[in-house]
């Protein structure tokens, strides 16, 4: 690849090598700041708590919106190294039918809106909006979506407050991302490792605007007790 | 001395102490019942002032004071004589108006705060009136340790010993509950003893800043009941600003056409004097949720605090992540999407999934403070998190049986059960509410690890959540 890079001008060839200064990218804040990234998969979860833990290591703050009907089990969490104290939660409720049709608004939209009103703030360096829990009883008409306008708006709080927003969706891998203004979308894949027999952890980046999709990060997996 | 009446309302301790059971099966009913039960102190603490300015309502806040006094309020008798001078009268008058609010009471009028209030709980009903202090302390000796605040695991380390009054307590020497029991036990020896003494702490009388306002016409549309809570709150923010207080919660009472009465507490991030602030709260609030019925009349009562006499640097260095910034945030969704909106998650002791953590309806902690990781995986791998559903969805596939074994239809999105860990047997609470469930981890076709069980009791398989 670097023997063709400058032969075709205006083409970019991402090269991941030590002594060009650029580091291979993997699962972690740096990556992911001042973006709108979009999660998918068997770990979406997994993946964004370790961007809350990650975060909150390093002195800032993380807060994760959700609704009512579905949410992380805190227990875990707490074993992931997220700091229940300090995290903090928005719980939205179900949108209530005369809303609904007042404002037409899409699965996702609630929790959208209230992600918009912490990532205003300027308060927090990671927001997770945890869209894979609104439709549990598979009722919903297609999978969540977030506005144009909206994920605009998210992606400049993001940049203006040097934040990483995060979208945990569950779709497959085939699946078109929330929308163009996504910068990054990981898709997760969980796989038994036959080697050793642990399971392993493949964040793989199907769209990556600043570096190039197709890169990926491998990681062990370790499951909840009794899941090994 | 001077005397003092205690006054014990028995309904708000046992409020509490429901709430606290029923936290973590319903989180929001349980923080709905503990604003309740400040609403009814606060209530309480106002009628009784008509017997003394002076009342010490000791509540810190519901389901949070450590030495067990929520219910218990203490009345100053200073300086009453001549208003009150039958004691006995007194005590009536102020268990009558107890009782007009709708709760049963006891009244004590003695010297002492602590005594005071272990003959108010002996006695549930009971009106009692002590002119000799020694009287009052022997009497107070009699009081079984039981009906006073203290740790459950003390009183019955003390009743195998047959310490079983308060009396028998205050004998003890005072070492050795501080050495084995720690500090609040020796804080309740000593006042038994009446080595320590609390003093009456009364709340000062809050300034009430209240308008009214009835419309000509039935109102719904949310931007003229801005409008009109604006024209009413803008006398009363100029009383405030005359007074140095700043605002900590807007209060608006929709009388409604039908009859029915909404009430919405709107709380700011910090005590405030802006009043453009607060009327943005109040506009989102009546955004989210519109009124169901056109509003007769409008009440508007702001509840207030002295003002923070701290001078403000000119050159603030403004952290990174302003904690300021983040409480804006928690009112503004507060107000947007209900007060029960941000909360943080707290881990329980229970064995069943869902009694392994609860929601707290209060601010998560600055970021800025230590950093808690309590386990965090070794190397660089990524610890698993389960997504848990409030509400158990039935497995699809109709299973029969108690067992599950790969190659099961788990219904149509999920297909077969792939790979199965389990069964993981949670059992017990046959003395109250008998459980028998058996966890699994099952792989569906379709690549989902989930997280099911099988009642046993019901018989049903039920979908409890992922692993994602």
């Amino acid at each position: 690849m670097s023997s063709i890079r400058g032969q075709i001008p205006g083409v970019a060839f991402p090269v991941f090598e030590e002594n060009q200064g650029l580091a291979k990218p993997g699962w972690d804040l740096e990556t992911a700041r001042r973006r709108l990234l979009e999660i998918s998969g068997d770990a979406g979860l997994t993946a964004a708590a370790a961007l809350c833990a990650q975060a909150q290591a390093a002195g800032d703050a993380a807060a994760w919106v959700m609704t009512t009907d579905a949410g992380f089990f805190a227990p875990d969490m707490a074993a992931a190294g997220v700091s229940l104290e300090s995290l903090a939660v928005v719980r939205v409720p179900p949108t209530t039918e005369p809303e609904a049709r007042k404002r037409a608004s899409r699965p996702g939209s609630r929790l959208a809106r209230a992600a918009t009103i912490l990532a205003q703030s300027g308060g927090f360096g990671v927001i997770v909006i945890d869209l894979g829990g609104i439709d549990i009883a598979g009722r919903a008409r297609g999978l969540p979506q977030l506005s144009m306008a909206t994920q605009g708006r998210l992606h400049q709080l993001a940049v203006a407050h040097d934040a990483a927003i995060a979208c945990v969706t569950q779709k497959p891998e085939s699946a078109p991302s929330l929308g163009s203004m996504v910068s990054l979308h990981v898709y997760t894949e969980v796989f038994d490792n036959h080697f050793d027999n642990h399971p392993r952890i493949t964040l793989r980046a199907l769209k990556d605007k600043r570096r190039g999709p197709g890169w990926d990060d491998i990681r062990a997996f370790h499951g909840p007790p009794g899941l090994r | 001395m001077d005397r003092l009446a205690c006054v014990d309302v028995p309904a708000l301790a046992e409020r509490a102490l429901m709430a606290a059971d029923i936290r973590r099966i319903d989180p929001e009913r349980a923080a709905q019942m503990l604003a309740d039960i400040d609403a009814d102190t606060q209530r309480l603490t106002e009628r009784l002032r008509q017997f003394s300015p002076d009342v010490d309502p000791h509540a810190e806040g519901a389901g949070s004071s450590p030495d067990g006094s929520l219910g218990l309020f203490w009345l100053s008798a200073q300086g009453l004589d001549k208003l009150f001078p039958d004691r006995e009268k007194w005590a009536l008058a102020i268990q009558r108006a107890i009782a007009e609010a709708g709760f049963s009471a006891s009244v004590v009028v003695g010297h002492g705060r602590f005594t005071t209030a272990a003959l108010a709980r002996e006695s549930p009903g009971s009106i009692r009136v002590l002119t000799d202090l020694e009287a009052e302390r022997k009497q107070a000796a009699k009081v079984p340790l039981a009906r006073i605040a203290i740790d459950p695991e003390v009183r019955d380390f003390l009743a195998k010993l047959g310490i079983t009054t308060l009396g028998s307590l205050a004998k003890l020497p005072p070492g050795g509950l501080l050495t084995r029991f720690g500090k609040s036990a020796h804080a309740v020896q000593e006042l038994c003893a009446g080595r320590t003494f609390s003093p009456l702490r009364p709340i000062p009388v809050a300034r009430r800043y209240r308008a009214h306002i009835d419309f000509d016409d039935p109102e719904d549309i949310s931007e003229r009941l801005v409008f009109a809570v604006k024209t009413l709150l803008a006398p009363l923010m100029a009383e405030i600003l005359a007074a140095g207080a700043r605002v900590t919660e807007l209060v608006c009472t929709f009388a409604q056409n039908g009859g029915d009465v909404r009430t919405d507490r709107i709380r700011p991030a910090d005590p405030t004097r802006d009043d453009r602030a607060l009327l943005r709260l109040v506009h989102l609030r009546l955004e989210a949720q519109p009124l169901c019925a056109a509003a007769r009349a409008l009440d508007v009562e702001l509840l207030t605090t002295a003002a923070d006499a701290r001078q403000l640097s000119l050159i603030a260095k403004r952290p990174r992540r302003d904690p300021r910034d983040q409480r804006r945030a928690f009112a503004r969704l507060r107000a947007e999407f209900g007060n029960t909106a941000v909360v943080r998650a707290h881990l329980s002791d229970g064995h069943l999934p869902e009694a392994q953590f609860h929601w707290d309806a209060t601010s998560p902690r600055d970021a800025r403070q230590k950093h808690i990781s309590p386990k965090v995986p070794e190397g660089e791998g990524l610890r698993s998190i389960r997504r848990i559903y409030s509400r158990p969805q039935p497995l699809a596939g109709a299973k029969t049986g108690d067992h599950i074994a790969a190659g099961d239809w788990l219904g149509e999105n999920l297909g077969r059960a792939v790979q199965i860990f389990g069964p993981y047997v949670v059992c017990g609470g046959w003395w109250q509410k008998a459980v028998d469930r058996a966890y699994y981890f099952v792989r569906a076709e379709r690549g989902d690890w989930l997280w099911i069980y099988r009642d046993r009791r019901r018989r049903r398989w039920l979908i409890h959540g992922k692993v994602e």
